[in-house]
């Protein structure tokens, strides 16, 4: 994607940019690969193999699991955001499936090419690692939130009719 | 292991030079914590990272575990990277040694050095990343749950659960909510419907704790008998009449109460007034609760076995004889030898009555006992509904409880409630005997030995050719018949860490003076002021129920020392009319009326005092002594009377007992204290009963017409 300047990487992705220098930032930019999704394709697919970082351009795309349902939204990708950054950092098969439903743009880097570019560039490996720690440990709290939720969901679900209906007023749901 | 092996443990660390880690090891604060130390709590605010380096450390989130820490694991992370609260509890899951690095010396290392700081970035990078799988893996195990099976038993969290949905259970579950509001108070019951269990008769205090629980007089009007008072009389083998009169009537309106009526009104208080949470039909499996921990699990089963589990800070058992706590952590105690006295059974059934018992006011409502030297009888007139199916006794309950409150005229009445909701009542009589332990007819089954006692006194048989048996009157009881063997029993503790058993729970001593219901809502009332002011001071253990404690230990020691004290006095028929006439001088002053239910009333009528005490000991000393040396009852109904007789007459002397105007109660007694014919001609005492002359049922003097059938009640004088 000749297009892309670092003016434009710098006003979708800033805190990773105002932390580069100038040619890290251009050396960044020069590796990135571009990335055009149809609706309803999946970027990463649950339980495959994947070692890229992505940095969504435009569009939004959906993190999905696999229940015996179907497939249930976990979270959102906005534009403007990085993702695949757990499996870049603890090597392992994808958590969840990254699907857009109305199509996106990414940019793609992958593994090889980001190490290379952390051994050229140590500075820009400690900013990129700083961003991605902070990154994930959104996703955790995140993840966390998701987690609480689905418990108090499944605890209703699997409550005792007793407990549920004393919610309620019990006496009132008596036959009268 | 040492603090270098651990870190070692990370290959990005493990990469670098020696010299590079002892510089990192330099940086770490070395140390060992038992079990269950807890290095980080959910919500803090604090930026130190933790490293593993011996033993394993429990991430918990929700009382769940949701991984361990092995040796060389950082944890802690996630707030050094985003300055936000911790977001879980990591504690030792046995003894372990963590090292941790504050956020100052980590800025330091990473400052210090390119290579440490990515070495570190990227150890930190592989843990996040580590961290988040975890729960991302919890996440996709959650949503691939099998349908139906649950792999874990659901937790409901509240303040305060209540084993028991009887009166005194619902008692102290509503106070608590209003001590303390924004309590979540959940209420467990065994059974699915209030059912059938002993009728009570009221005293003045329970009536008010009643009144506090939101049912209004002219409610219970409609649900229950009308009660006017106590009457006792006394019998022996030496006479076939009953003797010696004591009433002690006109003080109160209170009420004869159905058990499964009483409950089932309380429990719609309870939950549509009060906002406690009611769950019936279900058990509590005590042996797998826990009860040591500062939230307290209590392991719960529906009738359909479907389980779960109640997570609280408190615990109150309030069930009955059952007393599952203290039975369950080794306190419940049938000692009576430390008082050298005897238990008690009792056995009882329900009569019709066939004709009216031809003794002077006989069918006035009150209560009846009739003493003799092993125990008593005795006799409570009650409406029973047992007839009315449970779904139109709860219409009915509730069409009186949502009624727009107002004079009693305004509400229906019970006849028309039948009429509407299918309702049946019948007017019947409880009859049962109370005996010593030591003196009762072990050898013989229950029905056997009720007989045994009405042939034994040529009285009572005379009074008991007045009334027919009803047969097996509860649905669900196959027997006539129902008995309580050994009744009385205590605690060796009432409360614990987090717990407190009331009521029967923590005690029972006697159905003498209804001191069950009495003193059960005594109970009732300072555990649930314990229990809100622990819960709001964040302390619930032992000793935040210490007022508590003190005050079952205190009435049980005194009450049963008083009961002996009675029991003995029924040997002769005058240590039985001093013995009664001691209680009830004494206590008059307190059985007058009250408006509302007060911290005075768990003390009414003073049992604490301690010339009271004195006096009771004294009086049961003597008798004791009396039955061990066989000295003649009558001489020690002299020996009784010679400390009862100034006592009374100085009690009587005292202006507030002569502002009263005691003959007024006391039919059988003129203002000085002592025994005389009846004049039931005395001035009208503060209360009376009128017999309608319709449905020949009793209420209430002082309203307009019968609550009953509804019509006018002849003596009515309109208010000015």
């Amino acid at each position: 994607m000749a297009q892309i300047t670092a003016k434009a990487f710098a006003v979708r992705f800033p805190s990773l940019a105002a932390s580069l220098q100038p040619d890290e930032l251009e050396a960044l930019i020069s590796l990135l690969k571009l990335q055009n999704l149809d609706a309803s394709e999946a970027l990463i697919a649950e339980g495959t193999q994947a070692d890229s970082l992505f940095f969504l351009w435009d569009g939004e795309l959906n993190i999905v699991m696999d229940t015996p349902e179907g497939e249930r939204q976990v979270a959102l990708i906005t534009e403007n955001e990085m993702f695949g950054e757990i499996s870049l950092m603890s090597p392992g098969l994808a958590t969840a499936t990254v699907r857009t439903d109305s199509g996106c743009t990414a940019l793609h880097l992958d593994r090889a090419s980001l190490e290379v570019f952390w051994q050229q560039y140590p500075h820009a490996a400690s900013v990129f690692l700083n961003v991605l720690c902070r990154q994930v440990a959104r996703r955790i709290r995140t993840a966390n939130e998701t987690l609480n939720q689905l418990r108090s969901e499944s605890r209703e679900q699997q409550l005792p009719a007793a407990l549920v209906k004393a919610h309620s007023q019990l006496f009132e749901e008596r036959p009268s | 292991m040492t603090a270098i092996d651990a870190l070692k443990l990370n290959p990005y660390l493990a990469a670098l030079s020696g010299e590079d880690l002892n510089t990192i090891a330099a940086a770490l604060h070395v140390f060992e914590r038992g079990d269950g130390h807890v290095f980080i709590r959910e919500g803090e605010r604090d930026d130190t990272i933790y490293l593993v380096i011996e033993g394993e450390v429990a991430v918990r989130r929700d009382q769940r575990t949701l991984e361990r820490l092995p040796a060389g694991t950082f944890f802690g992370l996630i707030a050094l990277v985003d300055d936000a609260p911790r977001a879980a509890d990591c504690v030792a899951d046995g003894a372990a040694t963590v090292a941790t690095l504050s956020r100052a010396d980590y800025d330091r290392l990473v400052n210090a050095s390119g290579h440490i700081a990515l070495a570190f970035q990227q150890t930190l990078g592989a843990q996040l990343a580590s961290d988040f799988r975890n729960v991302s893996a919890q996440i996709h195990d959650l949503l691939n749950a099998p349908e139906g099976k649950p792999d874990e038993i659901p937790i409901e969290d509240c303040d305060v659960v209540v084993i028991g949905g009887g009166p005194l259970g619902l008692i102290y579950a509503t106070w608590v909510k209003r001590f303390r509001p924004e309590s979540r108070v959940i209420v467990i019951e065994r059974r699915d419907h209030p059912g059938h269990k002993v009728g009570e008769s009221t005293l003045a205090t329970t009536v008010r704790a009643f009144r506090a629980m939101g049912l209004t007089y002219p409610v219970m009007r409609r649900l229950f008998g009308n009660k006017a008072g106590l009457r006792w009389f006394h019998t022996s083998h030496e006479s076939d009449t009953l003797n010696q009169q004591i009433d002690v009537v006109d003080i109160e309106e209170t009420y004869q109460v159905e058990r499964r009526v009483l409950e089932s009104a309380l429990q719609y208080l309870a939950t549509t007034r009060e906002g406690v949470e009611l769950i019936t039909g279900v058990k509590v499996l005590i042996k797998e609760s826990d009860l040591d921990g500062d939230c307290k699990l209590i392991l719960c089963e529906t009738d359909d076995k479907q389980k779960f589990t109640l997570r609280s800070r408190v615990v109150c058992d309030a069930s009955g004889p059952a007393s599952v706590i203290p039975r369950h952590v080794g306190l419940y105690r049938k000692q009576i030898e430390a008082h050298r006295t005897f238990n008690y059974n009792s056995y009882f059934a329900y009569f019709r009555v066939k004709k009216d018992v031809p003794v002077d006011f006989w069918s006035y409502p009150a209560t009846r006992h009739i003493c003799f030297p092993e125990g008593w009888l005795w006799m409570i007139s009650l409406i029973s509904w047992r007839d009315t199916p449970d779904e139109n006794m709860d219409q009915i309950i509730k069409t009186l409880i949502d009624h727009p409150e107002g004079v009693d005229e305004t509400y229906p009445t019970r006849e028309q409630l039948k009429a509407k909701f299918g309702g049946i009542t019948e007017p019947i009589v409880s009859i049962g005997f109370t005996i010593r332990d030591d003196r009762d007819v072990a050898h013989l089954r229950i029905e056997e030995r009720f007989n045994y006692w009405v042939n034994q006194y040529p009285a009572i048989r005379w009074v008991m050719e007045h009334f027919e048996l009803i047969e097996a009157p509860y649905e669900g009881k196959q027997r006539s018949y129902s008995a309580f063997m050994q009744m009385a029993h205590d605690v060796e503790r009432a409360a614990g860490d987090g717990w407190c058993a009331i009521g029967d729970s923590a005690m029972f001593i006697n159905p003498f003076f209804s001191l069950g219901m009495n003193y059960g809502a005594g109970t009732a009332y300072i555990a649930a002021r314990d229990t809100a002011e622990g819960l709001d001071k964040g302390d619930v253990s032992r000793a935040a129920f210490e007022r508590y404690e003190r005050y079952v230990r205190e009435i049980y020691d005194q009450y049963t020392n008083e009961i002996d004290m009675y029991y003995r006095a029924f040997n002769h028929e005058d240590s039985y009319e001093r013995a009664i006439a001691l209680k009830l001088f004494f206590a008059i002053s307190d059985v007058l009326p009250r408006d509302e239910y007060n911290e005075s009333d768990p003390y009414i009528w003073n049992p604490l005092d301690p010339v009271w005490r004195s006096i009771t000991n004294r009086v049961a000393d003597i008798q004791r002594s009396g039955e061990i040396n066989g000295t003649p009852p009558a001489e020690v109904a002299r020996q009784i009377r010679a400390i009862a007789d100034p006592f009374i007459e100085e009690i009587a002397q005292r202006p507030e007992v002569q502002a009263l105007e005691v003959e007024r109660y006391l039919h059988f007694y003129d203002n000085a204290g002592h025994h005389t014919e009846a004049n039931h001609d005395k001035l009208r005492g503060a209360y009376e009963a009128i017999r309608c002359e319709n449905c020949k049922l009793w209420y209430d003097d002082s309203i307009p017409a019968c609550p009953n059938c509804g019509v006018e009640n002849p003596r009515y004088e309109q208010p000015m």
